[in-house]
């Protein structure tokens, strides 16, 4: 387990922006956390970076406590703020110098590191331009490549989609991937539901400060769909045979929320299989393209999970 | 014998900067990212050309100004040329025109370190990479090293030519050379140090203001075991040394002998060791930080909320400070975890160690052979009272700090020690080591003072000097006390800086307006011919000498004709009431620290808000959260806690707690009993004790 947080609580002023919360991150996981805005993600992470303090509660990383031995804890964790400040006036590999001798890398290790991490986030044609200088998404890979200069083994990156474009942001996604699969803990938190769908293997969804659910995005879907009466269904068939399926399906029992999605065929029932509906087209001589169960998406479990409130 | 061939020049060099990469202090110290970002935007920059410039200029002016323009007016210059040789003169004004650029340039060296990323709002980046703020500061240091030399090695022309002309001593100058390099080095170190406790802007301004203070205490007749903040004294020695007459060996004594309380020993030596010392108090605060621990509200980077702070807009205005201090212990938070246990008795050496430093030159200036024999009796005892003042002042305002600090407990062998404690313990220390010093100068000096030389007949007995210096001592040593527990009291209320001036208040209230009404009033009294009013003119007075004003009024002129008694209450009242108020203040400030303490309790969440237990809430913002008020201005201590008042932890109302009421009009009428009671009780008391003595 490398990261622990126990029943941790965050106070500011009147609002209580993290409560209770409890998560393990196992190490190797790409943890996604997602939430309305002021739901108490960015304060979770902060904590988990060690730049916040929990009122109550303990968050122990890499099996030390946090709040007793800082300085071994950020050697090896990197965090990527949100909202950067004034970048400084520095060339992309001079900043990346300044990081990775801050984080201890020697100077010889340094330069190796550096190529290989603007060779990942694709910036080594930008390594003497200036830092400040570059649109929000070569902000962003700079920032990543800060965070990833001494090679930590846990990444803390909020919100690094924020502000790109989809090209940027689709970039993003590939490189955090291509980390993770490198062995990377990642905790990263996002409001674009898509993008953390297609690379988390976990999700944990806050609301109010409170962890609402945590688990793997199978796990969460499979518990929705479990617990969903009707399943949606999707049929795609020829053309000309759309009109006479709908037809027969239309006189089917158990089959409910008919629809059409350009060519394909939607329904809900409550079979498990929703076998009867493919014996009964093709028994009518449908010729069927494609079928299969619309499962519940991560959007589905976050709709279920929140009530769109914020602290 | 080995036959392999000798290994290329190239090859060599590359073998050496592969060792020397991987050494552990250039790794530490050059190999660093505030080393890496001076070398590339200061030492860079053409500022540095423009500092040499103006070296090379001042070294010009300066030289060129000794000799021409002195000689022609100063005899004493021709004569020193003549002895000492016209080289080693002009390279002594080098010298000491180096001394005085270091003090001005030095200090702005230091600055930016920790306020350019704070500022540019990536210092929480610095902080998540783990790095030491040691290290941070040793890359500066390591950085100012090109900068120190570049200063001294624009300068060593000069020094060869004006070697040339004669008069030069090789090893002077290159211990010379080794001073000046010893001395950026300490003013940089000092303001690091100072930058790292106050705000950076602060800490260069003061880092120069002792500089030039340094300096001209070299070149006035100080002391010489006081006389150590610059090396500019080293460079006059010589001159000095050619000084004729009674005069010249007066200043050769002052100048160049340290008398430590009888141990004699050479300026160079006293002043390297000062150095080392203050080298090493500004490396541990380098390393420690300011004294902070995180606590409600004051955890978390880059935003603070303290308990109640919506409603506490006027302490908004004190929060960039607040939020500078905590910030900083974020990043001071990365130092060896091995070095956290050992914070606390490091922190009470680095204060008593430095209070000491400056006891020490300060009471052997005082008690100095030559300074002593050229003074008066007066000037003795009087210098002594300033120099315990001054120490005074300096310890009560290193060990009094503002709410943020009153929250903070440290963890030391096992045990919980709440900084009020530490704090209290360290001004006891360093008030014992006081005493010690004020019995080690006079039993040094006791000697001295009681030749029979004519002087001192004349001017009174040496045991009359003893005795009043001992008064005066222990007079200080309550008001000390005192006004110790008086601002920590007030600095567990108020967040900002609010409570010095509370306490400078309390301070004029005490020296000056309370003897001003009193001492007139007790006369007024005395002289009345109204029957029995005449009677109250003793005990006013006894109430008068709470102020130590009186005190002192009284030990010089004895109390007044119109007292007409030897009474102790009359002699030494002002220690009577120095008991009662520390007493007083004690029990205050130990109920105010208990509430501050109990609100960080409950605000971590240890013990549950009194709800639980069937307490209502606040009438005012129906918080649950609430502490046993440990104070009220109408009930004191005693009455608040029988009344049960409350205070509520989110907005500071106090209520009744059983009811959950505010109840202004019941806290008027028991103030006005109360105070009425305290003071007729006051009254009557000092009434019949001095009735009974």
């Amino acid at each position: 387990m490398l990261v622990e947080v126990e029943r941790v609580w965050k106070r500011y002023d009147v609002v209580t922006a993290v409560r209770n919360v409890s998560l393990t991150i196992q190490r190797g996981e790409l943890l996604g956390l997602i939430g309305p805005n002021g739901a108490g993600k960015t304060s979770l992470m902060k904590m988990i970076a060690t730049l916040a303090k929990p009122d109550r509660g303990r968050v122990r990383i890499m099996g030390r406590d946090a709040r007793l031995t800082m300085g071994p804890i950020r050697k090896r964790l990197g965090y990527m703020p949100a909202e950067f400040g004034k970048m400084p006036d520095m060339t992309v590999v001079e900043y990346l110098s300044y990081f990775g001798a801050a984080a201890g890398v020697p100077r010889r290790e340094r330069k190796r590191r550096i190529e290989a991490v603007l060779e990942l986030v694709d910036l080594v044609d930008r390594s003497e331009s200036l830092v400040g200088s570059g649109s929000t998404g070569i902000k962003q890979r700079i920032l990543i490549a800060k965070t990833l200069v001494h090679d930590p083994e846990l990444l803390i990156l909020d919100e690094p989609a924020a502000g790109l474009d989809p090209r940027a942001r689709i970039e993003i996604r590939e490189v955090l991937k291509e980390l993770n699969s490198l062995g990377k803990t990642i905790v990263v938190s996002s409001h674009i539901l898509a993008d953390l769908e297609e690379i988390c293997d976990h999700v944990a969804i806050m609301e109010r400060g409170r962890l609402v659910t945590h688990g793997s995005i199978a796990g969460l879907t499979d518990q929705l769909r479990e617990t969903t009466a009707a399943r949606r269904w999707r049929i795609g068939v020829l053309p000309d045979a759309l009109e006479p399926a709908e037809e027969l399906l239309a006189t089917l029992p158990d089959v409910s929320a008919l629809g059409r999605e350009g060519h394909l065929i939607t329904f809900e029932t409550a079979d498990r299989d929703a076998n009867f509906v493919l014996r009964a087209l093709i028994e009518a001589q449908v010729t069927v393209l494609d079928f299969r169960e619309e499962g519940p998406r991560l959007e589905d479990v976050f709709m279920r999970q929140t009530e769109g409130a914020v602290t | 014998m080995s036959d392999a061939p000798p290994l290329p020049l190239g090859e060599r060099w590359a073998k050496f900067t592969t060792w020397l990469e991987n050494s552990w202090l250039v790794r530490y110290a050059w190999d660093n990212p505030s080393a890496e970002h001076d070398a590339r935007s200061i030492l860079s920059a053409p500022k540095v050309g423009i500092w040499l410039g103006l070296e090379v200029l001042a070294i010009v002016i300066a030289t060129g100004c000794m000799l021409i323009v002195a000689p022609a007016e100063e005899r004493e210059f021709r004569d020193l040329l003549e002895i000492v040789g016209t080289g080693g003169v002009l390279i002594d004004t080098t010298f000491l025109t180096i001394t005085a650029l270091l003090a001005l340039i030095v200090p702005f060296r230091a600055s930016g370190l920790l306020e350019g990323p704070r500022w540019r709002g990536y210092l929480d980046q610095v902080i998540t990479t783990g790095m030491s703020p040691l290290r941070y500061f040793a890359g500066k240091a390591a950085s100012s090293q090109p900068f120190f030399i570049a200063i001294l090695l624009a300068s060593f022309p000069f020094v060869t030519l004006f070697g040339l002309l004669g008069g030069a001593d090789w090893g002077r100058v290159f211990f010379g050379y080794l001073l000046l390099y010893l001395y950026a080095n300490l003013l940089l170190a000092v303001a690091c140090a100072l930058g790292s406790l106050l705000h950076e802007v602060l800490a260069v301004l003061l880092t120069l203001t002792l500089a030039i203070l340094g300096n001209l205490a070299a070149f006035m007749p100080f002391p010489a075991v006081a006389a150590t903040y610059s090396p500019a004294r080293y460079f006059m020695l010589q001159s000095i040394e050619t000084m004729s007459g009674s005069e010249g060996a007066l200043f050769r004594e002052l100048f160049s002998t340290v008398n430590l309380f009888g141990l004699q020993m050479h300026w160079l030596t006293w002043t390297l060791i000062v150095w080392a010392l203050l080298l090493l108090l500004c490396g541990l605060t380098c390393a420690l930080g300011p004294l902070h621990a995180f606590v409600p509200g004051l955890n978390n980077f880059g935003s603070l909320v303290l308990p109640g702070d919506a409603k506490r807009f006027r302490l908004r205005k004190f929060r960039p400070f607040v939020t500078r201090r905590t910030e900083l212990a974020f990043l001071f938070d990365n130092r060896p975890v091995a070095l956290n246990r050992w914070v606390l008795p490091l922190r009470a050496f680095q204060i008593l160690a430095l209070l000491s430093l400056l006891a020490v030159q300060l009471f052997a200036s005082n008690f100095a052979h030559p300074f002593l024999k050229d003074v008066n009796h007066e000037a003795v005892v009087f210098g002594e009272i300033t120099l315990l003042c001054m120490l005074a002042i300096m310890a009560v305002s290193f060990l009094t700090s503002g709410r943020a600090q009153a929250l903070t407990r440290f963890r030391l062998a096992g045990l919980s020690i709440p900084q009020v404690v530490f704090d209290t313990g360290v001004i006891v220390f360093f008030l014992a080591g006081v005493v010690g010093l004020h019995g080690i100068g006079w039993a040094y000096a006791w000697e001295d003072l009681s030749q029979p030389r004519s002087f001192w007949r004349s001017m009174g007995d040496p045991r009359d000097l003893l005795r009043l210096s001992s008064i005066a001592l222990s007079a200080l040593i309550p008001v000390t006390i005192s006004t110790f527990l008086l601002m920590k009291l007030l600095s567990a209320r108020f967040l900002g800086k609010g409570w010095i001036v509370l306490s400078a208040c309390v301070f004029l209230l005490f020296f000056a307006i309370f003897p001003m009404i009193l001492i007139p009033m007790s006369e007024a009294l005395a002289m009345s011919k109204i029957e029995g009013a005449r009677d109250w003119a003793r005990p006013i007075y006894f109430l008068a000498l709470a102020s130590p004003t009186t005190q002192g009024m009284a030990l010089l002129d004895h109390p007044p004709r119109w007292i007409e008694s030897g009474s102790w209450l009359f002699e030494r009242g002002f220690w009577f009431w120095q008991a009662v108020i520390i007493l007083y203040l004690g029990g205050l400030c130990y109920r105010a620290h208990r509430a501050v303490l109990q609100t960080a309790t409950i605000f971590a969440g240890s013990i549950p808000a009194k709800e639980a237990r069937g307490e209502k809430p606040c009438p005012r913002c129906r918080s649950p959260l609430q502490i046993p008020t440990p104070y009220t201005a109408w009930g004191g201590i005693l009455l608040t806690s029988l009344m049960k008042e409350v205070r509520c932890l989110e907005c500071g109302a106090d209520f009744h707690g059983p009811s959950g009421k505010q109840r202004p009009q019941r806290a008027f009428y028991i103030g006005l009993v109360r105070y009425g009671f305290l003071g007729l009780a006051l009254l009557f008391g000092t009434y019949f004790l001095v009735g009974l003595v």
